[in-house]
């Protein structure tokens, strides 16, 4: 684990290969962690969830198993927290990831939602619901960027007043 | 009769513990601990079972009880929402309804809970039982 304190921004980093029971460890872990960050309960469950999401993802599509989780956060703006999970993805991953992502910016959280959920109960493998329940129960903004082979997904949201370090 | 009784039984995952009851045509699922990436082929089958045993009648509703439950991932929210896909598929007469007993100390649920309500407002009732 790395941490540093700068001005503008502070961040955490881990590396690890997850597993179920390593993700639920990281998760508490995380939430711990965001309590001591954050005096929101509400958005201290959201970022835990989204945590969680993240790092199942990861776990399911990283091409060698290993993953990095990074958690950024800052008071400049109003102040914000960005969740980000950097994995190797096949292409078939990453273009699956952008069309979600992408659909994303075609309606309202809500409604949206409704859909995912609607087309997830007809899937034959999986659920696709990770990413959208990140963006409409977690209320965080999804991106994805991709280096060669590496996919980091991107998901932040404003925190307000509710930043306490 | 008890849910043992017609092949039911609790079933003790890594984080996750599924107990069923029954009671006057009704079954109570308690789910308690973590439902995830352990957790989820566990709950699928359970469901499974319990759906195979509401489709042969008598079963007037399924009370679902996570007040238990810390954490839900999005693949056992959709085993559920799954289910409830399987329930709204029955004829109109051989419905149960469905009751969600849950915790308002963890704000995950009510918002997941929303969703699942959204799919199938129908049969659906939530209830926060603190």
């Amino acid at each position: 684990m790395r941490q540093l304190a700068r001005d503008s921004q502070q961040y955490v980093e881990f590396a690890f290969c997850p597993s179920g029971l390593l993700i639920s460890v990281m998760r508490r872990f995380v939430s711990d962690f965001y309590a001591e960050t954050i005096g929101d309960p509400d958005l201290i469950s959201r970022l835990a969830m989204v945590t969680h999401e993240l790092l199942e993802n990861a776990a399911k599509y990283s091409l060698d198993g290993e993953a990095r989780l990074r958690i950024e956060w800052t008071r400049e703006r109003g102040g914000s927290m960005t969740i980000l999970v950097r994995n190797r993805a096949s292409t078939d991953q990453v273009r699956t990831v952008r069309e979600t992502i992408d659909r994303m910016r075609t309606g309202k959280r809500d409604t949206l939602y409704a859909t995912f959920i609607e087309e997830s109960v007809t899937r034959p493998l999986g659920s696709m619901l990770g990413l959208p329940r990140i963006w409409a129960e977690g209320e965080m903004d999804l991106s994805c960027d991709v280096e060669g082979d590496t996919m980091t997904i991107r998901a932040e949201c404003d925190c307000g007043t509710a930043l306490s370090t | 009769m008890s849910m043992s009784d017609v092949g039911i039984a609790e079933v003790r995952g890594v984080a996750l513990t599924i107990t069923p009851a029954m009671e006057e045509g009704r079954v109570v699922v308690q789910l308690q601990g973590n439902a995830d990436m352990d957790g989820h082929t566990l709950l699928v089958d359970f469901l499974q079972k319990i759906h195979a045993h509401t489709k042969r009648g008598k079963t007037t509703e399924v009370v679902i009880d996570i007040r238990g439950l810390y954490f839900m991932n999005s693949s056992c929210l959709n085993a559920l929402i799954r289910w409830i896909n399987n329930v709204r598929s029955m004829p109109l007469d051989a419905r149960h309804r469905i009751t969600f007993l849950s915790n308002s100390k963890l704000p995950w649920q009510a918002k997941s809970l929303r969703s699942i309500k959204c799919f199938a407002d129908e049969l659906i009732v939530v209830q926060c039982a603190s």
